[in-house]
């Protein structure tokens, strides 16, 4: 990405958390430390990822030992403990068997933790690795046990015992954990208070009356410091009598969390990175920008909608309409997802399970909401009417 | 076959433009009206053929189709959840 694009999506070009897209990332600061033809075949790297590997140290080793150390990894550990988590729909959520949810794990802690796609020869490689196994093995990597049986590498999850009561308690303490979270943030109570408004549950009166299961933090939003700011100019517009309430306070924490990314299975590290605070004050549409938005939405595939929205924002550019907010927000929310993919190796495309491209869809989608402060339902927000009629055709 | 609300809101939108969808626009639609975001999962649906994928020239993501299975699961939970004069 070049450097006009990422000021445009409110990113700082110096920052050195956005790589030159030349550079491919932390992997391009150790591309000569690392030479894979001493010890493995090309083939463990898909050929668009040649260029942008970074010495991990576990591609010196053996398939055995490289999945040794890739299991012991913390990381990977998290990673797998999230992805059973959100299989609990299951019948049983607590004993399960899917390879996919292996593979799919295994091939996003390759791709998060070392910019590498695993070629077919590399995943046939730990399985061999796994059918090598004489007797089944249990293995503790995480709140779930995993057991392999050879020779078919079947993996049956089976949730810990000690972890069973807290994973429990967890869930049904959930609201009251999203509420301790937004109390740690005056800018996630505004958050919450406004996504539960725009979705209709909470009306004007309500809102007033501080009624409801998150009344006592509604008079907390009254004291986050908006004036001057967007979100004054939303409270202003959105929550009408309550605005002559929310100019009392001059800081705004930064930086936090809001409900677009408050749900359970969402990981920052299968996101693309942290959610950031970013606002789309100093942008400016751009032609190389636009192009950079339509590859990134050619992975998706003809839609009419963002076909409209690209149109509107080529036509900002030549001068012939002015941006409106939404256009503002949808370019600077598709360069800012398309960063995202980029990070986690998706430069184009997307996986080829429904569930794996589903779950980097709702990672990054979600997380680059968050990035601008906006809910979950955002449609109104990212697409000009003349788009929006198109959004479900 | 039961479904669980989320995944009959899955169902329900991919129905609603049978064979005019993929993942894309059908999680861009459901997102916000699952119980979470996690809900959002095909392979319930694909695993149990209620819907299925078709590849179509030109189109990078394979397009989304009920099933005949999975228009009589429709079928059912809809004239359960119908009132009874």
């Amino acid at each position: 990405m070049c450097p006009q694009i990422v000021q445009a999506a409110g990113e700082s070009a110096s920052s050195g958390e956005y790589p030159s897209q030349t550079g491919g990332g932390n992997a391009g600061n150790n591309q000569n430390t690392y030479n894979p033809t001493e010890t493995l075949d090309d083939d463990w790297l898909l050929p668009d990822e040649a260029n942008r590997r970074e010495d991990s140290g576990l591609l010196d080793l053996t398939p055995e030992s490289a999945f040794n150390k890739m299991v012991s990894d913390p990381m990977f550990r998290a990673m797998l403990e999230q992805f059973l988590r959100n299989r609990a729909t299951w019948p049983d959520p607590d004993v399960m068997s899917d390879k996919s949810i292996w593979d799919s794990c295994m091939q996003l802690y390759w791709r998060v933790k070392f910019h590498q796609t695993l070629s077919a020869a590399e995943k046939a490689r730990f399985e061999s690795s796994l059918n090598g196994a004489t007797e089944d093995k249990r293995t503790p990597l995480c709140d779930h046990w995993v057991f392999w049986f050879a020779p078919e590498s079947v993996r049956l999850f089976v949730l810990a015992p000690e972890a069973a009561a807290e994973i429990a308690q967890q869930r049904s303490a959930r609201a009251a954990l999203v509420g301790k979270l937004a109390s740690a943030d005056s800018k996630a109570h505004y958050r919450a208070l406004m996504d539960m408004y725009r979705s209709g549950k909470y009306t004007n009166e309500m809102l007033n009356s501080t009624a409801g299961v998150y009344g006592e933090h509604f008079l907390a939003v009254l004291g986050v410091p908006l004036k001057g700011t967007q979100l004054a100019k939303e409270a202003v517009e959105n929550v009408g009598g309550l605005a002559s309430g929310v100019n009392k306070v001059d800081n705004v924490p930064r930086g936090a969390r809001g409900p677009a990314t408050a749900w359970d299975g969402f990981y920052e590290a299968l996101a693309g990175g942290p959610v950031r605070d970013l606002t789309t004050g100093r942008v400016k549409i751009q032609g190389n920008g636009i192009d950079v938005v339509e590859r990134h939405l050619a992975r998706f595939g003809p839609d009419k909608a963002n076909s409209v929205m690209v149109q509107r924002l080529r036509d900002i550019a030549d001068g012939k309409i002015t941006a409106t907010a939404q256009d503002l927000n949808f370019y600077t929310h598709e360069l800012r997802e398309f960063v995202r993919y980029r990070r986690l190796g998706w430069r184009n495309g997307v996986p080829g399970n429904a569930d794996a491209a589903t779950d980097l869809w709702r990672q990054t989608h979600s997380a680059t909401l968050d990035d601008y402060g906006f809910p979950l339902q955002a449609d109104d927000l990212l697409y000009h009417p003349d788009a929006l009629k198109f959004l479900w055709e | 076959m039961e479904l669980d609300k989320n995944q009959l809101v899955i169902l329900e939108t991919v129905h609603s433009r049978n064979g005019e969808c993929n993942w894309y626009k059908v999680s861009r639609r459901v997102l916000s009206l699952l119980d979470s975001p996690a809900e959002l999962k095909l392979s319930p649906l694909l695993d149990a053929g209620l819907i299925e994928e078709s590849s179509l020239d030109g189109e990078p993501l394979p397009r989304l189709h009920v099933t005949a299975k999975g228009k009589q699961v429709l079928a059912e939970q809809t004239a359960n959840q119908t009132p009874r004069a």
